[in-house]
């Protein structure tokens, strides 16, 4: 793996750019590729039993049947260790709806979801907050309390800094530490959500231990710190931790994670490699409108070229 | 780290008010011309009940108002506006315009009790509603609304067909008044404020996570339904106990915390128990003015509500500006 290959990977960020680089030769072995051979296309014809096996051995994450309410119908997937995970799919897919379950804090109507091998309903809310975080969309909080504050109340007490240096170069929320939260402009609040919820479990995340659940955290950042975050998700997962995140940038999601999962109604309609699930035939079932897809190198060029007409 | 010198600073100031309130009081008597059995006798029956009464319910009314407003997640929520104090109100003016001649004897005992039961029961009916309502920190302070104008109007009715002396006590009970107890009033409160408080003091870590909303915080580790069903128990049982012993007493709970929070910050480990101090510093200097002004009692709300009112509004404005 050469540079020239992550510089094209990192394409609409200039690559030039020291500061969002988040130690650059991580980035370049967390390279999807080297995850090919251990990916396996989930969606394929295996039986649950199969599938049941293969979770016990290094699953992280895996749900089996579930259904809750009418919102959410998964047959059975799951989430390897240190996989990086970008959920797509149109509004009110489910994608939120599959979060919350994995993260606990939804119970299933039906079937089975299983955290590091055991039931989540062997787990207390407690103990799960040491393991895995969630970045929910909605927050909303009426108190002028000042971002540094804000953040204290979510760090580990044991932590030296409060922001640690990497999460500082990804998200810079460092400029806006004394202000109020109230003050701050959208993008600005989320970074900031953003380092709240990977503060939560930080030293998991720093031993790689880590499970990460982001509900859009792209959401109303600009497009330098989308970039920074999808590559701060990166190199987390490449030190082995497990991320699910939730986007609606196809075209920067097949690009930064190592699976794909698209989603549609409730179900998952295709996961895997980025490659077999980003397709021309899924993406326009799934989003009703034309793309262009074209491969250069290991880039995968997505656009929208006949968005929905008004007339 | 400035913050550790402000929360300091505010600590040694309050406990100086504090410390300058009790011996103001105690002072009063002391150097007055009386015998000195009359002194030790009216400072053991009438001014330590008073500066304990005071201590209690300022500590129970500041430290409820700051938990309810995180848990309500409004900065506006206070034991009065949500309804709290409104259902004990309503109970104290029953009993004080409806009790049979010959059960008078027993009011100052029966009072309390009532009160209590009147609180505790108005949270119940409050909680109920909102749960059926949406379930939301909303809905809660719009049922304490509604339980508080329900309950107004009720006592607006009975004050008419009321006869003068009643009327009078009745006023004076919904201003507030921090002479209405004894020791064995205090002996039966005491414990239960203090309890109370010391419960609130516990949550103080998962309240701070609520800051963040309810999701963050359940991710987080926090049962947000079972904090929120036990802070509003625990914040109904200190303010039920505080109204029971001194009457509905405006503002504490609103002001205290408010300001509080612009000098601190918002870490309610520091916040609830600089709240209990400060709000019984604020009821001692109270008890020290109406010491001073012997002539008359003035109702605690009274001054609260002259001192609270600009305050507050001071307050807002400065909150408003730096943030």
């Amino acid at each position: 793996m050469t540079t020239k290959n992550f510089t094209a990977e990192q394409r609409p960020v200039s690559p030039t750019n020291p500061q969002i680089n988040i130690s650059e030769d991580d980035i370049i072995s967390a390279n999807p590729k080297q995850n090919i051979s251990r990916k396996d296309g989930i969606a394929d014809g295996k039986s649950a039993a199969d599938r049941h096996d293969e979770a016990e051995d290094h699953s992280v994450l895996s749900v089996q049947h579930v259904k809750v309410a009418s919102r959410l119908w998964v047959e059975g997937i799951s989430a390897k260790k240190g996989e990086c995970i970008h959920i797509i799919g149109p509004n009110g897919a489910g994608k939120s709806t599959l979060l919350l379950t994995l993260a606990g804090l939804i119970e299933a109507d039906e079937g089975n979801v299983m955290l590091l091998g055991k039931p989540m309903s062997n787990w207390s809310l407690a103990t799960l907050a040491n393991v895995r975080t969630l970045l929910a969309q909605q927050s909303e909080s009426g108190f002028h309390l000042s971002v540094k504050e804000y953040l204290s109340f979510y760090s580990s007490a044991q932590q030296s800094v409060l922001i640690p240096a990497v999460l500082e170069k990804a998200l810079e929320v460092s400029d806006f530490s004394n202000k109020i939260l109230t003050q701050l402009s959208g993008g600005e609040r989320q970074r900031v959500e953003i380092c709240r919820a990977l503060l939560q479990i930080w030293p998991q995340l720093e031993h790689g231990e880590g499970i990460a659940l982001l509900d859009e955290p792209l959401q109303g950042l600009d497009i330098r710190h989308q970039y920074a975050l999808a590559s701060l998700v990166k190199f987390l997962c490449k030190k082995g931790n497990t991320i699910l995140m939730t986007s609606h940038d196809i075209a920067l999601s097949a690009n930064y994670c190592d699976s794909l999962w698209l989603m549609q109604s409730g179900r998952m309609v295709a996961s895997g490699r980025p490659l077999e699930v980003a397709t021309q035939t899924n993406l326009e079932k799934v989003f009703e409108c034309h793309f262009a897809i074209s491969k250069r190198d290991n880039f995968l060029e997505i656009q929208v070229c006949a968005p929905i007409s008004l007339e | 780290m400035i913050r550790r010198n402000v929360v300091n600073v505010v600590i040694i100031s309050v406990g100086l008010a504090l410390f300058l309130g009790v011996a103001g009081i105690l002072g009063t008597t002391w150097c007055s011309e009386a015998p000195l059995d009359l002194k030790q006798h009216i400072i053991v029956q009438l001014q330590l009940p008073l500066i304990l009464t005071a201590c209690l319910v300022g500590a129970a009314l500041s430290v409820s108002g700051a938990t309810l407003q995180v848990v309500l997640r409004n900065p506006l929520a206070d034991p009065g506006i949500i309804g709290i104090t409104s259902g004990a109100s309503l109970v104290a003016a029953l009993l004080l315009l409806l009790t049979p001649r010959w059960a008078s004897a027993y009011l100052h005992y029966l009072l309390p009790l009532g009160c209590f039961v009147g609180a505790l029961l108005s949270t119940f009916i409050i909680y109920r509603i909102a749960r059926k309502l949406l379930g939301s920190s909303t809905a809660v302070i719009l049922a304490g609304i509604a339980i508080s104008t329900l309950s107004g109007a009720v006592i607006a009715w009975l004050y008419m067909f009321s006869d003068a002396n009643a009327l009078r006590n009745l006023t004076f009970w919904l201003m507030g008044s921090l002479y209405q107890t004894n020791w064995l009033i205090l002996s039966v409160g005491g414990p239960l404020i203090a309890a109370a408080v010391a419960l609130q003091l516990y949550f103080a870590g998962d309240l701070n996570k609520l800051y963040a909303g309810e999701l963050a915080a359940k991710s987080s580790g926090v049962d947000v339904e079972k904090l929120t069903e036990r802070a509003l128990i625990v914040c109904a049982v200190a303010v039920g106990t505080a109204v029971s012993m001194a009457g509905s007493i405006a503002f504490v709970g609103l002001l205290v915390p408010h300001i509080l929070r612009l000098i601190i910050g918002h870490n309610n480990r520091y916040l609830l128990p600089l709240s209990a101090m400060s709000g019984a510093s604020l009821l001692i200097l109270v008890a020290l003015s109406s010491e001073l002004t012997r002539a008359i009692t003035l109702p605690v709300s009274m001054v609260t509500a002259t001192l609270g009112g600009p305050l507050l509004i001071w307050a807002l404005a400065k909150g408003q500006i730096k943030g």
